[in-house]
């Protein structure tokens, strides 16, 4: 409210100020402007005076010149027709030159005798005019000047006069006179204006002025003597000469019958004793005068710079309202939220404690003093380290209040604060200074977490965790012992079947060989016996030669049963010859036994160990065996070859094929036993197929050097 | 008479064997032997004409024999005598340098025509092992796209036809009946782009599947 004051005050001091600034140069303005205007109208006086005294004197010379001619002294010494006539020529003559209103001639008692205007109702001859004085003057010698209303043209003029001398220039015997009309006058110097401008006579009659109501009025007020003598002198006509109504006051100024004041200016006119030319300047033209530029200048310039004061002046106001309000508000929000800060400070479940740089506690929170279990004044102004432990206490002192006191900050520092009750309790504690303006450390404002039950926690979590991972461990080392055992299981049952393959091989060829070689040679030998004993029974009867020849036969097919029996079992040639020679025996013997076209290709292969070469045939045997039963095939290639890893050998057929994807093992071609054939020699089995293009078994086994 | 060395592991077979042998009255057997190396040894000591031996014996087997025997004492053509008749076996032999072979199951019917025709500087070989050889020479000398792509059987009835053999013919000498020679020679024909026996008559001859 007070600024709201301070600033009204303020805007009014400065429009006081401005308006008395303006006053003021208007004042001295408008006093250096009077001054100039009456210097103005003096010098405008002046030239007027001298102009007119110049058109009042025009014709001083042209009636000198006049009263010397001939014509007229002629006509004034001897008067007649003829002289009479030549004068008022001469007269029209100049008068018409000079436009002049009249001129005329009078003899020395004043009585016209010749005139311009002797045509005319108002001809001056024959009349006197003796009572003038431009004729008494020039009759007693004097050329004179005259100013008057005609007496009979009622005409106002200027009359010059001058004396007609006689031929010898001795004595005078007339009077020439011009008179020339004031109208010209009147028009050309006393033009129209707000100035009031008069001649006057020295009895203060107007003779001339700008103005036509004020002609041939008195200016002041004279006295009734004044005015009989003007009647006297005929100059005038006959009256009355009424009053204009100015008055003339102290200060030497003007004023009329209204009121109205005028600035009076007054000068002598020259060779006119006692006329002068006065002007008269109304006061409030002249203000009008001066103001009017001034205002139309001035104003302008001083209106926009109130109105530009007054603007601003508002703004000011109002932007002083604004922050007056802000500044309110702002003082409204700092109360409310200090009363808050006080309300969170101590009603917020949180230990909140602030001690000063002596370590006294100066604030406690409600719920500190609830959880330690004292009263508020049995803490306030206590050491706070008088609530610690010994080992927090010393930390305290030692370590966490000299680095707090230099860096006025420090977060989760672990003290144990006793209760009252004497129960310890782990806390985090973190605090920052609050300092003055000179950034001292004034107090502290610490908050204490309670962590009593998260350390047992985290104690416990910990024992469990320890406890965990030795249960994991253990388990670990179990299952890598299990592990172990399992392989070796698997290792041995690998081994078994390995063994087991291989001793099933043993056996048949043990039974191939007993058969092949004991049970075939004594067949054989058993042979050549017969034949030798049908050779030597041959001459003993046709009877004996058949039953004999039987007998070979006979023979020869338990030959062939017992060879082809070996075969299967496991054919020598594969042990005699080797795979490539073992796998050719075994597609003509399928070839011989089949109508499908069994094609053998045969590459370069290496030598190899029986377990290897017996697996590759068997596994050969399993495929093109497979092939006849189930494929359907016409032609059955079987290809033996390396290539960078090892021995590759391929079974394809052009038959049925299957779904490799939709296969089970049910159908017994024993692809699962080829495989498991491959991989206990160390190899791999691929088998590929799609229905209607045929099936390819590949197997490829690694072979070293 | 022709001396012959006899080896053979089993008694009874070389026993047999021996009686086929000298009851020609051409041929004495001069030393026996039961395994490799009492054969090589009496082979290089008794200098036979012919030795015939076994191709399965104990120890060094009979491949071997002949193999060492061709380096020792070259002059000595050997008869291999065997239990198989697969035709791997006779190549093997012939590949190590014997000179002829014969089945023991057909030895008393011609081991001694055999020995004979050895000893005689000739070459003994039954008709299907001097197939086997020819073939094997085909395939091994001769790789042949085309050729290739037959199998064993059909090359033989391919040679046969060739050759001039009727579809009943080859029937009997490979125990397989007409059809299915009949079967062998369309895919034969159709492996090898041809049209009929004529084309492949030429290009048996042209290929030099046979010799005329």
């Amino acid at each position: 409210m007070r600024l709201r004051l301070i600033i009204l005050i303020l805007s009014l001091l400065a429009f006081i100020s401005a308006s008395a600034g303006g006053f003021l140069y208007y004042h001295s303005f408008r006093s250096s402007a009077l001054e100039k205007i009456e210097i103005d109208a003096l010098s405008r006086l002046n030239l007027l005076t001298d102009q007119l005294s110049f058109y009042l004197s025009e014709h001083k010379k042209p009636v000198k010149t006049l009263s010397g001619l001939k014509e007229l002294i002629t006509a004034l010494e001897t008067p007649g027709y003829a002289s009479i006539d030549n004068a008022n020529l001469i007269l029209d003559h100049f008068t018409a030159s000079l436009g002049l209103e009249v001129s005329y001639l009078m003899d020395i008692n004043g009585i016209t005798i010749c005139s311009s205007n002797r045509n005319t109702e108002g001809s001056f001859v024959g009349k006197d005019f003796s009572f003038r004085p431009y004729f008494r003057n020039a009759a007693d010698g004097n050329p004179s000047t005259y100013l008057a209303l005609g007496t009979t043209s009622r005409v106002r003029g200027v009359y010059h006069s001058h004396p007609v001398y006689d031929p010898s220039h001795t004595a005078i015997i007339g009077v020439a006179v011009i008179k020339a009309s004031v109208e010209f006058v009147e028009t050309k110097l006393f033009k129209p204006s707000n100035e009031i401008l008069l001649f006057v006579d020295p009895n203060g009659l107007i003779f001339i002025s700008n103005k036509d109501e004020f002609r041939f009025k008195i200016l002041f007020e004279t006295a009734e003597q004044k005015s009989s003598q003007i009647l006297d002198s005929k100059q005038f006509g006959d009256g009355p000469w009424l009053w204009t109504g100015f008055l003339k006051d102290r200060d030497g100024d003007v004023i009329d019958n209204k009121k109205i004041k005028y600035i009076f200016s007054s000068l002598d006119v020259k060779n006119y004793p006692g006329w002068k030319i006065i002007s008269l300047r109304n006061y409030k033209d002249i203000k009008k005068l001066l103001s009017e530029p001034f205002f139309r200048v001035i104003g302008p310039a001083v209106t926009s710079i109130l109105m530009l004061t007054g603007i601003l002046v508002l703004i000011l106001y109002h932007l002083g309202i604004k922050e007056i309000t802000k500044r309110k508000k702002a003082e409204k929000e700092l109360r409310f939220s200090e009363e808050r800060y006080r309300g969170i400070y101590h009603k917020t479940p949180v230990m909140l404690h602030s001690i000063d740089i002596e370590g006294y506690i100066i604030h406690v929170s409600d719920h500190w003093v609830e959880v330690m279990g004292y009263d508020r004044e049995e803490v306030i102004g206590k050491q706070l380290i008088g609530f610690f432990t010994p080992e927090s206490k010393k930390y305290a002192v030692n370590v966490v209040f000299p680095e707090f006191f230099s860096t006025g900050f420090c977060k989760d520092i672990p003290y144990s604060y006793v209760k009252k009750n004497g129960e310890i309790m782990d806390i985090l504690l973190s605090c920052y200074g609050v300092r003055d303006e000179n950034k001292k450390i004034i107090r502290s404002l610490a908050v204490s977490v309670d962590v009593t039950e998260k350390n047992r926690a985290q104690k416990e979590l910990q024992l469990a965790k320890e406890k965990l991972s030795q249960y994991s461990r253990d388990l670990e080392q179990q299952v890598k012992k299990r592990t172990a055992q399992l392989e070796t299981t698997q290792n041995n049952l690998k081994n078994l079947s390995k063994n087991i393959i291989a001793s099933q091989e043993r056996e048949k060829a043990l039974v191939a060989r007993e058969l092949h070689d004991h049970l075939g040679q004594v067949l054989t030998a058993l042979r050549i016996d017969a034949v030798w004993i049908g050779k030597i029974l041959s001459n003993t009867g046709p009877d004996t030669r058949n039953r004999v020849l039987k007998m070979c036969s006979l023979i020869d097919d338990t030959i062939n049963d017992v060879r082809a029996m070996a075969y299967r079992l496991r054919p020598r040639v594969l042990d005699d010859l080797g795979l490539a020679d073992a796998l050719e025996s075994l597609l003509v013997d399928f070839e011989k036994r089949s109508d499908v076209s069994c094609v053998f290709k045969q590459g370069v292969i290496p030598k190899i160990d029986d377990t290897l070469a017996t697996a590759l045939y068997r596994i050969g045997q399993e495929a093109v065996t497979n092939a006849l039963r189930h494929s359907g095939a016409t032609t059955i290639t079987v290809g033996l070859a390396t290539d960078e890893e090892g021995i590759v050998l391929t079974i394809s057929d052009n038959g049925n094929g299957f779904n490799t994807l939709g296969y089970k093992e049910s159908k017994g071609f024993g692809l699962e036993g080829m495989k498991e054939r491959a991989g206990l020699a160390g190899g791999k089995l691929d088998i590929s197929s799609l229905p209607g293009q045929g099936t390819t078994v590949c197997c490829k086994v690694k072979v070293k050097g | 008479m022709i001396k012959v060395l006899l080896a053979d592991d089993h008694s009874i077979v070389r026993e047999g064997l021996r009686r086929v042998l000298e009851d020609s009255n051409e041929i004495e057997v001069i030393a026996e032997a039961a395994d490799g190396e009492t054969a090589l040894d009496k082979a290089m000591n008794t200098k036979p004409d012919v030795a015939v031996i076994d191709i399965s014996m104990p120890g060094m087997d009979g491949l071997e024999v002949v193999t060492r025997l061709k380096s020792y004492c070259s002059e000595v053509p050997v008869l291999i005598l065997t239990m198989h008749d697969e035709e791997q076996y006779v190549i093997r032999a012939i590949e190590a340098g014997a000179m002829g072979y014969v089945t023991k199951q057909s030895a008393p019917e011609q081991l001694v025509a055999a020995v004979k025709k050895i000893h005689a500087g000739g070459r003994y070989l039954t008709e299907k092992a001097s197939e086997a050889l020819a073939l094997r020479v085909i395939r091994g000398t001769k790789p042949h796209t085309l050729t290739e792509s037959l199998s064993m059987r059909e090359l033989q009835v391919l040679r046969k036809l060739a050759l001039g053999a009727t579809n009943k013919e080859i029937a009997v000498s490979y125990n397989i009946s007409v059809k299915t020679v009949d079967t062998y020679r369309s895919r034969i024909l159709k492996k090898l782009n041809l049209r009929n026996n004529a084309e492949l008559s030429r290009y048996a001859i042209q290929n030099k599947l046979v010799e005329l």
